[in-house]
């Protein structure tokens, strides 16, 4: 048996792997003047189709083809605020907007990269619905880039613009619904060289290039920005996956990704002994209905399925053991053939032998079915439920998986998943097809003149010398507030680590305490106003984070009054206890008299009423 | 280095950039070169330090088997005037052909093959603005043509381009009287090399209706909304385009739409009255030298405008409301122009701007002046496109009196005496 491996040594397996990252930029849309925000609220809806060319599909059975053509409908939902003709292609996209463009060059000189004299706007054909026009406006801005990291250069291959996709709402098999708010906010996308040759490299390069893209300006928060990251091992396959938005599970996401393809090699060493040594039929035989054997299953999943449909099994010959070999946490080669059938079927997985007898089913159930299918010691078998159709296509590709899996790894796309695995998505596509976008003039660089953008590192560095430490300072770079920190800085008395403490550290300790409080209610004026206050001695800090939290909760605070009020609440209460101590069974009205005029320049409504409450407490 | 299109080249440029690629296009100071990677990228020539051909194998083309065409079938014609229903995209040049030959169409769409025989002619390949009175002369001619083959089509599409589809609509709709099948003018307003193209179904839908209906007449069929749910089938002589790019850009003006057919069915919905005539088609043509005027009615318009009108032939003034041009100081010039025009003996028309609704020339003093001119169009509700087709059809094939007589009398649908109530009038379904 195959026990799970552990790889101490990268160079050794020929770890090889390059990042592609898309970053959204935080401006309007790219072609028209729509705003980018990210909404799910809409206020209409349209229904399209995509005419797909034979030649837009590769390799795919005309069959499928004409199947998928006729009846996938694409349905979108748009709001007003993000969305315009151009999102519906009805429109043909406006003149290129000026800030994305410019942040794309700025983008290259951060990467060192060497901008094209002109920049020529393509159409990338993409027929799965994400983008209404069934293409993607794309450019390439420069190439020849790189980024340091600690250990070594890593080249950037190319710095391209271009619009972002509608986000996918929901996918069925008639109908994929789509939101258009997403679509035609401006990606950067940043190509590197595939010679990260570590997990631990790449999640580093992926966190340098990250925190550079923050030098410019970018959307922040989750799906803003996006890794596909390339891999392949010796021996392997070069794999594609898509969609990892974490960037802390990248390095888990390639380690697990190299032990799955290591414990496929061994797996394929196993297969292809067994067949040279004739023990296993690649032979396939058909598959058998074995819906009677379950008839009074107490499966609850079979007995689901077969209240309608029909349950089927293949055996395998010569397969014992290998459907159920774990290649990888919690996978096993039985799940690698279930994702990829599940893909191009309605059913839900399989049963494997090596796995039975469980899950409702009898050791009673398994042996007629073992008798059924004529299954031997050393032989296995797949056994599905439901419609018959879905059933046939589900083992016909479980069938095809497998018999992949007796040659060599397939190179393929798969999808990052949230435990840091990855499952098959697509068969790797063909050479992008891609045709000149007509409607959009060519862009001369020599006409553009674009300020190069100060770098984060030089940001962090400028911060840090005012006496922050490196980690904070790296906090402020990154939030995008740092001009905001250098104008307080150099228009107040107070030190970075104050200034540092009111715009980052408080917010937090004043939203746990209170969760009304938002940052976004304190405006940078309301800011300047209270630092001023404090610098002239106006308030003191105790009033300036009260007002800042009371601001923060939603509450109108008269910064002008708070300026007048310069004794605090604390010190009138203890005046006031003073006066009532010193001038037992006085009236009312001789201890505010006396408490008036102890307290020149308070508020007499707040004398008044603390009094009032100091007399009562009695 | 000389380049040339189509040649694989490897660019060394002076700031140290290194390229490989396919010359896509030469420009005076820069090339455009495909690189692998399938982007386009500009280069100015002075930047280049070096460049090199780079040799490659001959790419043998593997001709395309073609598809057979099932001559069994309802015979369809296709007329090409323009405007493509069909296109190729060579990924590698980034070129987008046109596709007119039968089997062409049927390879892109497949589901033709089991509907119809297909037989078509490139008629033109003009851009749909460059129409030309003799260009629906060669239309109206391959359409006799087709009429004359010795098997008969069940229909005929005419492809063409949408910005004066209507214009063609109108005219052929004068120029064919009682025209013995359905005549489908089809146009798509997102060109057909994208995967979002509305051709396919335009001429989906315009192909089903010609082989589940009896209608005979000219049409125009068109998405009916922004989604590819449905196409309608309007009359020639009353659609108009009313959006520069919406799929929808084709509406019923002073009426209903003929037809709707659903794209998921491609079941036919008929919304107004069909009319079905079984008398015996007649043909006219234009003639190609007349010259008539369409003159927008504005303020401040200026006699040096309007001053064309006198070399004109026949006219029609667009004019406001219910069909005035102003009467101040500089129009009273105008108005003079107008008399001077009609004694030269060239023939008046007035539309109205609104589009929709119909001109009286009765209400006010304007109109009636206009009217005692001589100045044709009182009571009609005729679209001004319309009214310029009919006027070039009437002056190309009848004599003045005729003219005077026939301008406001309907004779293919183009107008009615009758104004229908609708509680909106602009989405009149």
């Amino acid at each position: 048996m195959i026990t799970l491996m552990q790889i101490n040594d990268f160079s050794k397996i020929g770890f090889k792997a390059g990042l592609e990252i898309h970053q959204q930029l935080d401006t309007q849309k790219l072609f028209c003047s729509c705003k980018g925000d990210n909404e799910d609220k809409y206020d209409f809806e349209i229904e399209r189709r995509l005419n797909i060319s034979k030649s837009e599909m590769g390799e795919i059975d005309p069959a499928a083809l004409h199947e998928l053509e006729k009846s996938k409908s694409f349905v979108y939902r748009g709001s007003n605020n993000s969305s315009c003709l151009v999102e519906l292609d009805e429109e043909p996209p406006h003149e290129i907007s000026k800030e994305p463009l410019e942040i794309s060059i700025q983008v290259s000189h951060l990467f060192n990269a060497k901008i094209v004299d002109s920049i020529e706007f393509m159409r990338k054909i993409v027929i799965d619905g994400s983008n209404t026009a069934g293409f993607q406006r794309t450019a390439l801005i420069a190439t020849d880039g790189f980024v340091k990291l600690k250990s070594k250069k890593v080249p950037i291959e190319t710095i391209c613009l271009e619009e972002d996709s509608a986000k996918l709402i929901k996918r069925s098999s008639s109908k994929d619904i789509y939101h258009l708010s997403r679509l035609g906010i401006p990606l950067v996308e940043i190509t590197t060289a595939p010679v990260l040759a570590s997990p631990e490299e790449l999640k580093e390069c992926a966190k340098e290039i990250g925190l550079i893209l923050r030098s410019v300006k970018v959307k922040r928060g989750l799906g803003t920005i996006r890794q596909d990251v390339n891999l392949s091992i010796k021996g392997g396959a070069r794999i594609e996956i898509k969609g990892a938005q974490n960037l802390k599970e990248l390095d888990k996401l390639a380690y697990n990704e190299a032990i799955r393809q290591l414990s496929l090699l061994k797996v394929i060493d196993e297969l292809k002994e067994r067949e040279k040594s004739g023990k296993i039929d690649s032979n396939f035989s058909n598959p058998v209905d074995v819906s009677q054997i379950f008839k009074e299953t107490k499966s609850n999943i079979l007995k689901k399925e077969l209240e309608q449909g029909k349950s089927f099994a293949v055996p395998l010959k010569g397969f014992s053991g290998i459907l159920g070999t774990e290649i990888l946490q919690g996978r096993r080669i039985g799940t690698e053939i279930s994702d990829y059938a599940k893909t191009y079927s309605s059913l839900n997985g399989l049963f494997h032998r090596d796995e039975l007898p469980n899950y409702g089913i009898t050791k009673a159930e398994l042996s007629s079915l073992e008798k059924m299918l004529n299954i031997k010691k050393e032989d296995s078998f797949i056994l599905v439920a439901g419609k018959e159709e879905e059933c046939r296509i589900f083992i016909k590709k479980a069938l095809e998986r497998l018999e992949m899996l007796m040659k060599k790894i397939p190179s393929e796309v798969r999808a990052a998943k949230q435990d840091g695995t990855t499952t098959f998505l697509r068969p790797m596509p063909g050479p992008a097809r891609m045709y000149p976008e007509t409607d959009v003039p060519s862009i001369f660089l020599e006409e553009l003149s674009v300020k190069k953008a100060p770098s984060i590192k030089d940001v962090i560095e400028k911060i840090t010398a005012l006496g922050l430490p490196r980690e904070e300072a790296t906090i402020v770079a990154k939030s995008g507030k740092s001009d905001f920190f250098f104008k307080l800085m150099n228009n107040s008395k107070q030190k970075a680590s104050y200034i540092y403490t009111l715009l980052f550290s408080k917010p937090k300790e004043f939203k746990k305490k209170e969760n009304l409080f938002d940052s976004k209610n304190i405006s940078e004026e309301n800011i300047m106003k209270l630092i001023s206050l404090l610098d002239s001695g106006t308030i003191t800090k105790k009033q300036l984070e009260d007002a800042y939290f009371d601001i923060g909760k939603g509450k109108n605070v008269n910064l002008e009054e708070l300026s007048m009020n310069k004794i605090s609440e604390e010190e009138i209460r203890r005046k006031i206890k003073e006066i009532i101590k010193q001038n037992k069974d006085k009236s009312f009205g001789f201890l505010m008299g006396k408490a008036m005029a102890a307290l020149k320049g308070a508020d007499g409504k707040e004398i008044n009423q603390i009094l009032r409450e100091e007399l009562n407490k009695k | 280095m000389n380049y040339k299109t189509g040649q694989l080249v490897q660019l060394s440029l002076k700031d140290g950039r290194e390229y490989e690629g396919r010359v896509i296009s030469i420009k005076e100071e820069r090339i455009i070169i495909k690189l692998k990677n399938g982007y386009n990228v500009g280069i100015f020539k002075k930047n280049v330090r070096d460049a090199k051909p780079i040799k490659e194998k001959p790419v043998v083309k593997n001709e395309n088997k073609k598809p057979l065409l099932n001559k069994k079938l309802p015979k369809l014609t296709i007329l090409h005037m323009g405007g493509t229903i069909a296109s190729k995209v060579d990924y590698e040049l980034g070129g987008v052909s046109p596709l007119f030959e039968p089997e062409e169409i049927i390879s892109l769409f497949p589901e033709l093959s089991t509907l119809v025989y297909i037989e078509s002619k490139l008629v033109s390949r003009m851009l749909s603005e460059n129409l030309r009175f003799s260009d629906l002369n060669k239309l109206v001619s391959a359409i006799k043509d087709a009429l004359n083959a010795e098997k008969k089509p069940k229909g005929i599409i005419i492809t063409h381009g949408t910005d004066m589809l209507h214009y063609t609509a109108a005219a052929l709709s004068f120029l064919i009287e009682n025209p013995p099948l359905p005549i489908i003018l089809v146009g798509s307003q997102r060109s057909s090399d994208r995967p979002s193209s509305d051709s396919k179904s335009n001429l989906m839908a315009a192909v089903h209706f010609i082989l589940k209906s009896e209608s005979k007449g000219v049409f125009i069929c068109i998405h009916e909304s922004s989604s590819d749910n449905s196409c309608l089938i309007l009359r020639g002589t009353n659609a108009r385009k009313m959006h520069s790019s919406r799929r929808d850009a084709f509406k019923p003006i002073n009426t209903e739409a003929l037809a709707r057919i659903s794209l998921k069915d491609y079941s036919i919905e008929w919304l107004s009255k069909e009319e079905n005539q079984n008398k015996a088609p007649k043909f006219y043509t234009m003639n190609p030298n007349l010259k008539i005027g369409m003159f927008y009615v504005h303020p401040s318009m200026c006699k040096e405008e309007l001053g064309g009108i006198l070399k004109m032939d026949g006219a029609i003034i667009i004019g406001t409301g219910l069909g005035h041009i102003g009467l101040n100081d500089e129009n009273e010039f105008i108005l003079k122009l107008i008399k001077e025009a009609i004694s030269k003996g060239v023939i008046i028309a007035i539309t109205p701007q609104t589009l929709f609704g119909r001109i009286s020339l009765n209400v006010y003093s304007t109109g009636r002046k206009l009217k005692e001119l001589g100045v044709l169009g009182h009571e009609s509700n005729m679209l001004p496109e319309t009214a310029f087709m009919k006027l070039a059809f009437l002056m190309s094939n009848f004599k003045k009196e005729e003219i005077y007589e026939l301008y406001n009398k309907n004779l293919r649908g183009e107008l009615s005496m009758k104004s229908p109530y609708e509680d909106d009038y602009i989405d009149a379904d």
